[in-house]
């Protein structure tokens, strides 16, 4: 078997410590610390695994390096848009998928990522989040950095998929991932994630973009019930592509499908839409 | 069986499937009964499992209404790995068929490699539907892979405590010089308003080391102790989400593992078969019994 590289762990009262730094820096206005400064200062909180592995003197640094640049790339230290955020994001979850699969193990412990954002890459959170609550820094599946990650190795159709390989973490919208990453039960299981991005990308390719939220949020519900009593899991490629297409298909029931035109619909169309519904719906006739 | 979940479906019932036996050892060494906490684990020790289990095809065709001769149930043994009492991660480790004339029990072997693993190790066995029966009844599951019979077993391991109660015996004096619970004997560092949260990832106990007494009796494990603490815990999370009105539906959207799912665990254990709203009257009116019940909720029974 591989040998692992271990990486520093951040207890939860030096995530503590953190955020009531930060909240004080807040209210001085003072320059954030450097991250080697941070490194020290932080130091009682910091700590590796015993035994298992080697540590990775250098991987913490060679993660600093290529999160700064791309930040840089998408607008770091300025204030970033929120394209710019979230190109950002797609660009770092690729590299994080890549990069770190002699650690797989470690990236499992919220502790991990707790040093990444609070020691390694505060300055990028701020820059990312700049109010940042503890889910932000602190681990688990709202982390800044542990949920790119996760997106990234999750959706990643690997090499063999030539240009098509980043297409499941470009295309849905950030509540779509979410929904999907956010929820134990989906995000653990791996084929049953990439299913549902995929049932999200050929819906909104149906009934449009703008539609998706009630339906992605419908349909992961029913899947989510259905995963109950039958595993999913168990079944072929082919047989849960389609049952997870049925679910998007009975959310997005009421919404047209190849809705393109409708979900251009313009205000006005859409008012008088209303206004024919309303005495069948049993509400008044004016338009609301 | 997977409780609390309403099937649409006949299941098996509890005995008719038969786990003969669950092995655990580190590979190459001798296997022994599964117990809750592997010691001297890392990365570098990749595991064994061994388990044993057997059928009563006869039954199941019955429990099921599905004809014998067309009965046929995969056996999946999964592996679940990660922080949190839900894994983070779940992948099937294999999967055998017994059908009428597989004979006596089936033995599932796997090897789990130690760089795959993190925390804990979370092995559930599940009996599914394999095959759609032909002629089976209208109750009868009809979809490949309708879950019949499941057990999960969980092991700790290297620093996996993080799967208990997540608790830290600390120095007050030092951990929290400044704070107004400086000499308070214990700390609950919690957020009310993250119920869908990971349990594991958001609730922490501090215990005051500084006060040796307390210290001696929380390392010693005595009960008494322990019940006032954890009852204290049960106290301040069941009390501080109980008067939310929308509480019925936060906890809806709540996973097993989350802040919610434990509030209401424990509000159940201590006022078995009441309602959100009745233990909220309880509270209102009775405010002595709400106290006491949820303490006396807390006790350690003999096999824990």
């Amino acid at each position: 078997m591989s040998n692992v590289w271990l990486l520093p762990r951040l207890s939860d009262l030096g995530v503590t410590q953190c955020l009531e730094d930060l909240e004080v820096r807040s209210k001085s206005a003072v320059n954030l610390t450097a991250a080697a400064a941070r490194r020290a200062k932080y130091e009682a909180w910091i700590w590796y695994a015993p035994s298992g592995g080697s540590v990775a003197n250098e991987l913490p640094d060679e993660i600093r390096r290529n999160m700064l640049a791309l930040a840089e790339r998408h607008g770091y230290p300025d204030r970033a848009s929120e394209k710019q955020k979230a190109n950002f994001d797609t660009d770092a979850a690729k590299w994080l998928a890549i990069h770190l699969d002699a650690s797989l193990p470690e990236l499992l412990r919220d502790d991990v990522w707790a040093f990444v954002t609070c020691i390694l890459l505060q300055d990028l959170v701020i820059w990312r989040y700049p109010n940042p609550n503890r889910a932000r820094l602190a681990g688990g599946v709202r982390n800044t950095f542990q949920r790119l990650w996760v997106r990234g190795k999750t959706l990643d159709l690997g090499a063999e998929a030539g240009s098509e390989r980043w297409r499941l973490l470009q295309a849905p919208s950030e509540d779509a991932m979410v929904q999907i990453f956010e929820r134990a039960s989906i995000a653990s299981d791996a084929n049953l994630a990439r299913a549902i991005a995929q049932g999200w990308v050929t819906t909104a390719n149906n009934i449009g973009r703008e539609k998706m939220e009630d339906v992605m949020r419908r349909a992961t519900k029913l899947l989510r019930l259905r995963n109950q009593i039958v595993d999913l899991s168990f079944m072929s490629a082919e047989e849960l592509e389609a049952e997870v297409q049925q679910a998007f298909n009975r959310s997005a029931v009421g919404l047209s499908l190849n809705g393109r035109d409708n979900g251009g619909m313009s205000p006005l169309m859409a008012r008088i839409g209303r206004v024919l519904r309303a005495p069948r719906l049993g509400g008044g006739a004016k338009p609301t | 069986m997977t409780s609390g979940i309403a099937f649409p479906f006949l299941t098996l019932a509890e005995d008719t499937v038969t786990l003969d036996g669950l092995l655990i050892g580190h590979s190459g060494q001798p296997l022994f009964p599964f117990l809750p906490m592997l010691p001297n684990w890392d990365y570098a020790a990749d595991i064994d499992l061994r388990i044993s289990i057997s059928i009563d095809m006869e039954r199941a065709a019955r429990d099921l209404s599905i004809p014998k001769d067309e009965l046929r149930l995969a056996v999946v043994l999964k592996i679940g790995t990660g922080r949190g009492r839900f894994p983070r991660r779940v992948e099937r480790a294999m999967s055998l068929v017994f059908a009428q004339d597989t004979n006596g029990s089936l033995e599932l072997h796997t090897r789990v490699p130690g760089n795959a693993l993190s925390g804990r190790m979370v092995v559930r066995a599940e009996v599914l539907l394999d095959t759609i029966a032909e002629n089976a009844s209208l109750l009868s599951p009809a979809k490949a892979g309708s879950r019949l019979w499941s057990q999960e077993f969980v092991v700790d391991l290297e620093d996996g405590g993080d799967n208990r109660f997540p608790i830290e015996l600390v120095s007050f004096g030092q951990t929290f010089p400044n704070q107004k619970h400086v000499n308070s004997p214990w700390y609950l560092s919690w957020r009310t308003n993250a119920l869908t949260a990971d349990f594991s990832g958001t609730v922490r106990l501090y215990v005051n080391s500084d006060n040796e007494e307390l210290a001696d009796r929380v390392i010693a494990g005595d009960a008494l102790t322990l019940q006032a603490i954890v009852g204290d815990v049960m106290l301040q999370m069941v009390g501080s989400v109980i008067d939310a009105e929308d509480l019925d539906d936060q906890l809806a959207d709540c996973e097993e593992g989350s802040v919610g799912a434990q509030i209401f665990g424990w509000m159940k254990l201590a006022f078995p078969n009441r309602s959100i709203s009745e233990v909220r009257r309880i509270k209102r009116n009775a405010p002595g019994m709400f106290h006491s019940s949820v303490h006396a909720a807390a006790e350690l029974k003999d096999d824990e």
